[in-house]
């Protein structure tokens, strides 16, 4: 009667010392110096840590507004100076033409930096995940999800693999395309370069949809299936436990829980560590590209009201490209995220 | 982004030059053979990046990654194992030290574990003054903990009679 009390406090004391012997095997890989900024001070308390996200964001979005309002007001007036010029809705005009390359030259610069910074977070989300995916496995196989993290890492090692491949050979060139077809649709009003650009619109979404619906698919699956054949291998270790070592055997299986539990908070731990990691490098782009996309919608619909039609459509396809930009990036971070999540989830 | 750049600009041209030759040939007879022929170069301009396209090798990446994730396994199995292996010895020196003092001896324990796989292997290090009564007792706690004779060592320092709660007669 008297080992009874004595129980919990061995099977805290284990964990506590389980929890110090992981922690110093296990360093979850630093997060790029441009996320670094984003990362929250106390990544334990997740409400605390995602106020702590939103308080730095604010001043950030307040000197970002700015210089997207300024672009804005530049395309505007471009805009209204060629109306002013012509009226003339079909065929093209020297007006329309002059408006196109106008209205390019003042977003192009723009969405240069918006591309370089869309790949560079692509590549460094990425990048990342190689560094990430071998630890937070290590702690789900010290947890006995051995098959399980073993079908997770390569699954989601192949879909990374081919979402970033996909981004860099197909995406980004493609929307490059679409922009060129919406100026060329825009100087010349050739109606086959609109559907053309249609066309790739709805390609992109459906590229993106697909791959993640996919990829969802592949992570709920394996879970399913591998989840199954670690707890039953879990359940045999923990029979064969009480014979490994005569004697001591029942407490050896006691310990043996107190071990799977700590390793289990280890592997959240390091789980909401990368769910963060990979937020902060989202941050970024998210805001400085949503922030254009906002702003540039806007001023095509005011446009709409005093340009030409195929000019403020321009504007509205720039800001569609900064949109893909953002589903781009978005995606490539969601697919880590769920990626990370399902390790969290596993057993 | 180089690639890009010029990408662009030659779809640009060639859309723009698609256009203004098709409206030059707009009521001549050649008129569908011009577009035809734009057709073709708007197809090519257009389908240019995909030519540089290539499926990477999924079966080396495969390989590749089923590797690195064995060898992540590896590391959290050998985590797992360490730390079991450090309980192991922690509850053998603990069920040797509670049987020593239940025999009176005043003893220090050190276990290690040689191997834990498939079955567990110990060697026992006994250091302090026990009498052949106490050693008997502790003896038999370790050979039911499956530690051989020849893993148990014992460091003897001098015994004194009056800590025992087995007295010699």
């Amino acid at each position: 009667m008297k080992r009874i009390p004595a129980v919990p406090l061995f099977i805290s004391s284990i964990t506590f010392f389980l929890i110090h012997c992981y922690a110093e095997e296990l360093s979850v890989p630093q997060v790029p110096s441009s996320a670094v900024q984003w990362m929250p001070e106390e990544p334990e308390q997740f409400s605390d840590a995602a106020a702590s996200v939103l308080r730095k964001l604010i001043p950030a979005l307040q000197s970002e507004i700015p210089a997207a309002l300024a672009t804005a007001f530049s395309v505007y007036a471009c805009i209204l100076f060629v109306s002013l010029l012509s009226r003339t809705e079909s065929g093209y005009s020297p007006a329309d033409l002059a408006g196109a390359v106008c209205i390019s030259t003042l977003l192009l610069q723009q969405s240069n930096t918006m591309f370089s910074l869309a790949t560079n977070t692509v590549a460094e989300i990425c990048e990342y995940e190689k560094l990430f995916l071998p630890v937070i496995t290590a702690a789900a196989a010290s947890q006995g999800a051995v098959t399980s993290a073993s079908a997770l890492y390569v699954g989601i090692s192949v879909f990374t693999a081919f979402l970033s491949n996909l981004i860099k050979r197909i995406l980004f060139p493609g929307i490059y395309m679409f922009l060129a077809l919406a100026i060329a649709h825009c100087a010349i009003g050739d109606q086959a370069l609109k559907q053309i650009k249609d066309q790739l619109q709805k390609g992109t979404v459906w590229a993106l949809k697909t791959s993640l619906t996919v990829y969802f698919s592949y992570i709920s699956f394996s879970r399913i299936v591998t989840g199954t054949a670690d707890k039953s291998a879990l359940k045999a270790a923990k029979a064969t436990i009480s014979t490994i070592v005569p004697v001591i055997g029942s407490s050896l299986s006691q310990a043996s829980e107190a071990l799977l539990s700590g390793a289990e908070m280890i592997k959240n731990s390091i789980g909401i560590y990368g769910v963060f990691a990979f937020t902060a490098m989202m941050v970024t782009p998210f805001y400085k590209i949503g922030i254009q996309y906002l702003v540039l919608k806007i001023t095509s619909a005011v446009c709409n009201v005093i340009g030409t039609k195929r000019l403020s459509a321009l504007v509205n396809d720039y800001a569609s490209a900064l949109g893909f930009l953002l589903a781009i990036a978005g995606t490539t971070c969601v697919f880590m995220m769920i990626g990370t999540v399902s390790f969290m989830r596993i057993l | 982004m180089d690639f890009v750049r010029r990408y662009m600009l030659s779809l640009i041209c060639a859309s723009m030059l698609c256009g203004i030759l098709n409206d030059l040939t707009q009521k001549t007879f050649f008129h569908k053979q011009m577009q035809f022929v734009c057709g073709i170069l708007i197809l090519v301009t257009i389908l240019q990046p995909f030519y540089r396209f290539t499926i990477p090798e999924f079966s080396t990446l495969d390989t590749l990654f089923h590797a690195e994730a064995e060898s992540a396994i590896n590391r959290g199995r050998d985590m797992h194992n360490n730390a079991f292996t450090k309980v192991i010895k922690q509850e053998m020196e603990a069920y040797i030290l509670k049987e020593a003092a239940a025999a009176g001896a005043d003893v220090s324990v050190f276990i290690e574990i040689l191997s834990s796989v498939p079955t567990i292997q110990a060697r026992a290090e006994i250091t302090g003054a026990v009498n052949e009564v106490q050693k008997g007792i502790l003896e038999a706690a370790m050979s039911r903990l499956e530690i051989t004779k020849e893993n148990q060592k014992w460091i003897s320092q001098e015994y004194n009679d009056s800590n025992s709660l087995f007295p010699e007669n």
